[in-house]
């Protein structure tokens, strides 16, 4: 899709931006489009075209708010405005808004630094599996201790 | 051109899900001509997203359970606008158990006989009694693992299975319920906690909704469907059928189907029965799609009762947040132990029969953000804050609401909305009854107390979880009186006597638990019914 890669490529500050403020810094690591998690997003995009039409329209009803236009654009804004224009945002493209945080989410919690930071070891989750506690029969000593209660109507 | 092996059968099965791989089993067994109609493909069960890096990713895309959002040509679109409720259900050979979690509760039996107990709703025309031997059956098959011993149920033949572990989270939820006197239970689950017949026992990867890469978790693709084929049983995938035929006589004749891969190019096959196992939204969307003369209602429905009825099971979630982290994705995500302590009437509350609570767990990071049962983690500044306070932290109990059968609740076509080979998609009309929104507050109520007692220092409620339309009954139930029922206590339709149902549109009622070993149980039902009553047909 031309049209999708063009129309990314153009909004780069913008997005990265965005990222930024939905997962800001935190430790040693960069908020997420500080990050380079950009490239992720537009792999994700290309896949399922339905988040780059969100994102489409979640910057384009940023591009025509009119303080973002006063200031030359929302990159332009104190941290404080932008982050009312996102809560104006998800308020009145709550389905497109729910898809952009999903999608920035997604890419963010796939990175390896990220993993590491919250202890997460694991690129997937087969084949190893995980351990669990083995079945033990003696948690049910107190329950056994309940009479049956459930009815029997044809009797 | 028609395989010619694959015409005239004497039955011909429509969905290859929970009910469809059962009867085929079953007649195949019996010594009959059985070929099953399937629109979705053979999956193989390497090819799950678990082992893949971005396995969060695709479930919540490719691998969906919403058919709306998956939109896989396999896929027929649901007009759910006016429903408080999403349906769920997935297409491929085993159907929805392809994504279920496997739990495997029986229904009660005063879940047969809520009219005569409770006076709402209906009886319906068998009793518990009547479905035992094939609960037991088909418990055999799919691979149970669970003890006997359940206060709140019937004594029952021994499990194939020890339990699935409970874990740690588990565990800290079963002292819980037996420090408020309350009954729990460790669930039945058709999750393999040793090797069984051939299969591999479960690792506690967790994330059984997306399939099983180990065939730990049954699924009909796993279970009946290879014994069946041993039989002779022929399945066709992709193809979608889009209307059953009917001869002069108004009897079912054989069924139209497309092509799915081959331009949706359209067939015929006759058949000397019909069996529809396409699930209760799909199986009335078949019939009413099947009108004609001598059905102009659609077919089987002279009583104007096909697709009325609806019942999904209401979910109410809450989720409650740990001081410390114990790991809480480890373990199957779906039912490791219930409670039903709040499952019968009981006059002193303000709404008839109950509930089942269910203990279920947490998933890998992503799935945490997003918000697992519970709203996403918030963005900008509190993120990392709260996503800490639940990663690896959230327990939840997940209750499922017994839901009542209301005419108005329904399955109609929308003629204007088509599936991939251009034929109309269901509608739905979906409200909550009052008497679901009281047992709701109740739940709410009750689970956050729990939550409480187990150590959970903050509970995140969603009353009604709209995507969580995992069970879709009701739409053609069975019954003794034609003017009151779709079918008969066998699931023979009333108006055609070529023409059986098996799968959770029969159900009259829905109870408080999850549905498929009671469908596959009637399948089986059906099919040991039918094995006896067309002996001359065979081969």
């Amino acid at each position: 899709m031309i049209e999708e890669k063009q129309f990314l490529e153009n909004k780069h500050p913008i997005l990265i931006k965005i990222m930024d403020l939905i997962v800001p810094a935190i430790d040693d690591l960069p908020g997420a489009g500080s990050m380079g998690l950009l490239n992720e997003l537009k792999i994700l995009c290309k896949k399922y075209p339905k988040i780059y039409f969100s994102i489409r329209r979640i910057i384009n009803s940023i591009e025509i708010d009119p303080i973002s236009r006063a200031n030359g654009s929302f990159i332009f804004l104190d941290i404080d405005r932008q982050i009312e224009t996102l809560k104006i945002i998800e308020l009145n493209l709550s389905d497109d808004f729910s898809i952009l945080i999903n999608a920035i989410y997604s890419v963010y919690y796939m990175n390896k630094d990220v993993k590491k930071r919250i202890n997460w070891k694991y690129n997937s989750i087969q084949p190893q599996g995980f351990e669990i506690l083995p079945w033990d029969e003696s948690i049910l000593v107190e329950i056994k201790k309940i009479k049956p209660f459930w009815k029997n109507p044809d009797n | 051109m028609v395989d010619k092996s694959i015409t005239n059968p004497d039955f011909l099965v429509v969905g290859s899900g929970a009910s469809g791989a059962a009867i085929s089993w079953r007649l195949g067994k019996a010594g009959f001509k059985v070929v099953c109609l399937e629109q979705g493909p053979q999956i193989d069960i390497e090819s799950y997203p678990h082992t893949q890096k971005d396995w969060e990713i695709k479930a919540q895309h490719e691998w969906n359970n919403n058919p709306n959002i998956r939109s896989l040509t396999e896929d027929y679109p649901v007009n759910d606008l006016d429903s408080e409720i999403s349906p769920l259900m997935f297409n491929a050979v085993g159907g929805s158990t392809i994504h279920w979690t496997a739990h495997a509760p029986r229904f009660h039996p005063s879940d047969f006989r809520v009219k005569s107990l409770d006076g709402v709703a209906d009886d319906w025309p068998i009793s518990y009694k009547d479905l035992e031997p094939y609960y037991d059956l088909n418990d055999e098959i799919m691979g149970c693992s669970g003890i006997n011993g359940d206060p709140a149920n019937p004594i029952r033949k021994k499990r194939p299975m020890p339990p699935i572990p409970l874990g740690e989270d588990g565990v800290l939820i079963a002292k819980a319920f037996d420090k408020l006197g309350w009954h729990w239970w460790p669930s039945d689950n058709y999750i393999n906690s040793t090797k069984y017949n051939g299969r591999d026992s479960c690792n506690y990867c967790g994330a059984v909704h997306l399939g099983c890469p180990k065939g730990a978790k049954a699924s009909t693709d796993i279970t009946y469907w290879p014994e069946a084929k041993k039989f002779g049983v022929k399945l066709i995938t992709h193809c979608r059928v889009t209307k059953i035929t009917t001869s002069k006589e108004g009897k079912a004749s054989g069924v139209n189907y497309k092509d799915i891969r081959n331009n949706g190019k359209e067939h015929h096959i006759s058949s000397k029965n019909i069996i529809l196992a396409c699930n209760g939204i799909g199986t009335p969307r078949l019939m009413l799609n099947s009108k004609s003369e001598k059905h102009p209602q659609g077919l089987g429905n002279s009583s104007g009762l096909l697709g009325k009825n609806l019942m999904f099971h209401p979910y109410t979630m809450l989720v409650g947040l740990l001081p410390k982290n114990i790991e809480t994705y480890k373990g199957p995500i779906g039912n490791s132990l219930m409670s039903q302590e709040f499952y019968e009437t009981d006059p002193k509350r303000d709404f008839v029969r109950g509930y089942t609570f269910q203990f279920n767990r947490s998933s890998g990071p992503i799935t945490s953000a997003i918000g697992l049962a519970s709203r996403p983690v918030a963005w900008g500044e509190n993120h990392h804050k709260e996503f800490e306070s639940r990663f690896g932290k959230a327990i939840f109990l997940a209750t499922i609401i017994e839901d009542l059968p209301e005419r108005h609740n329904s399955v109609k076509i929308d003629k204007k909305l088509k599936d991939s080979s251009g034929i109309p998609s269901p509608k739905i009309n979906y409200s909550l009854s009052d008497n679901s929104k009281k047992m709701i507050q109740h739940a709410i109520q009750t689970g956050t107390t729990l939550l409480k007692t187990a150590g959970a220092t903050e509970i995140l409620t969603t009353p009604v979880s709209k995507s969580a339309g995992w069970h879709l009954m009701g739409t053609a139930r069975m019954g003794d009186d034609p003017k009151n029922s779709v079918t008969d206590k066998w699931g023979r339709c009333h108006d055609i006597e070529n023409l059986f149902i098996v799968d959770g549109s029969l159900f009259v009622t829905s109870s408080g638990v999850n549905p498929t070993p009671t469908i596959q149980a009637l399948a089986l039902r059906t099919g040991d019914y039918i094995a006896k009553q067309f002996r001359s047909l065979k081969k």
